[in-house]
């Protein structure tokens, strides 16, 4: 009994220091009050919120596009509002990357202090019966722990830190960064910038990919994906040679990365050198890795099929990686 | 108008099989990306079938036929995957105010549709 009661008391004693923590005890984001008051403001008209967002946004990495303009690229009338994947996918149109800001508060601050306006998804009413909307995030002052915001028809919406953080968490701290080719975001993590690039690439923006993979290189020079993503647009832009030195400088960090292997045969044996390319293929096959195994059979047929030339490419093995040159 | 459509999904058909023999027999990052997430890699056939999927869905949402043939065209594979399966429950970014008039209207239309169930059975 007495233990029970022990322990209730031990349990409210810990909730309430919980609670103490959480009153007007947090340390500010940033000593000093950061403020991008240059950005501009579109204020938005019914359900636009998405692209009005996007608009502000796009302003700091040079583009000026009307709100208007970006509602025929990301809203959609049956749901009256704008899809994330959507707002991404307007950004790859114009060239620019979105990439995803870490999901706290700091990361947010942490763009600011760069000069960058973050775009971000809040759902203002509740986890049951949402009302989602985007805003940008201008700026942040640590004398009254408050946000700045461009939302919806207010210039210069002032919001409290914990009421921004809670409508900011029920939509999962959905947060973006529009960077150009050639920027980098403050965030450290290496995978949401590739995944950005990729789907660059992806969506055929190859001179933008490009630079995006080029200057993601000078941060994260061994990354598999950076490297071989660095490769491929250098083959699809149909700089052969080039795209064969970058496999080759991926299979130097990681000598068993097999679609560096494929891709590496494959664009040796469009530079006739046969004999070399199937070894590659061989060395791919022997990793006994699935994954790839049709395009691997694929590359085998294709190489074969080619007369056997002299194989005019110096195919040398540079030792380590190095930054990477233009094409 | 009609003709001119069909022209253009003819002609985007045949763009994306001239992709196909292009790089055929190269690795994409995309393809790399997704082995490494563990993803399924999505074949191109399978590809081409959703972009047409999404596209129409949106046609049906309001959006316009020739803007929402370049919208598909901005999606990776696996955001074309992912509106084709969720497009009605993804987080849709619209207002405040307004958005929870929405609501209310929606419970009301429900309840019109209830009692105008009510007034066929009875007859």
């Amino acid at each position: 009994m007495l233990r029970t009661s022990l322990r209730g008391f031990s349990v409210l004693a810990f909730l309430s220091a919980i609670g103490c923590a959480s009153v007007g005890s947090q340390q500010p984001l940033s000593a000093i009050a950061i403020e991008l008051d240059e950005t501009p403001f579109h204020p938005q008209t019914k359900y636009m919120c998405g692209p009005s967002a996007l608009a502000t946004v796009f302003h700091r990495s040079g583009l000026e596009i009307s709100s208007e303009k970006l509602a025929e690229q990301v809203y959609v009338p049956g749901r009256r509002g704008s899809l994330q994947i959507e707002m991404v996918a307007a950004t790859r149109r114009h060239d620019r990357l979105a990439v995803l800001v870490d999901g706290n508060l700091l990361a947010i601050v942490d763009e600011l202090k760069l000069d960058r306006p973050v775009l971000v998804l809040q759902n203002l009413g509740l986890k049951r019966f949402p009302v989602w909307h985007y805003a940008v995030v201008i700026g942040y002052d640590p004398d009254d722990d408050s946000f700045i915001l461009r939302s919806g028809t207010t210039k210069r919406l002032v919001i409290r830190r914990s009421r921004f953080a809670r409508t900011w968490a029920r939509a999962e701290r959905w947060a973006i960064v529009v960077l150009k080719p050639g920027e980098l975001p403050q965030s450290q993590d290496a995978a949401t910038y590739v995944n950005a690039v990729v789907g660059l690439e992806s969506t055929g923006r190859l001179h933008a990919a490009f630079k995006a993979y080029q200057a993601g290189l000078t941060r994260w020079p061994s990354n598999n994906l950076l490297l071989f993503g660095y490769g491929n647009a250098l083959y699809e832009l149909e700089e052969i040679e080039s795209a064969a030195k970058a496999y080759q400088d991926l299979l130097v960090v990681s000598p068993d990365y097999l679609p560096a292997l494929n891709n590496l045969a494959q664009v040796l044996g469009e530079l006739g050198c046969r004999r070399e390319a199937l070894a590659l293929v061989d060395r791919a096959s022997q990793l006994g890795d699935s994954s790839f195994r049709g395009i691997l059979a694929e590359t085998r047929r294709s190489i074969s099929s080619r007369p056997d030339t002299e194989c005019g490419v110096v195919i040398n093995q540079r030792p380590g990686p190095f930054p990477p040159g233009h094409p | 108008m009609k003709r001119l459509l069909q022209q253009i999904l003819l002609l985007s058909l045949v763009m994306s099989s001239l992709n196909n023999v292009a790089f055929a027999r190269v690795i994409t990052t995309e393809a790399a990306l997704a082995i490494q997430q563990h993803e399924d890699s999505i074949e191109r056939v399978g590809r081409f079938l959703m972009r047409e999927d999404v596209q129409a869905a949106l046609v049906r949402m309001g959006v316009d036929q020739s803007q929402a043939i370049e919208r598909v065209q901005a999606l990776t594979p696996s955001e074309l995957a992912q509106l084709e399966q969720h497009l009605n429950e993804l987080p849709a970014g619209g207002t405040g105010v307004i958005e929870v008039i929405g609501i209310v209207m929606i419970v009301l239309i429900v309840l019109e549709l209830l009692g105008v169930t009510n007034v066929f059975t009875r007859f």
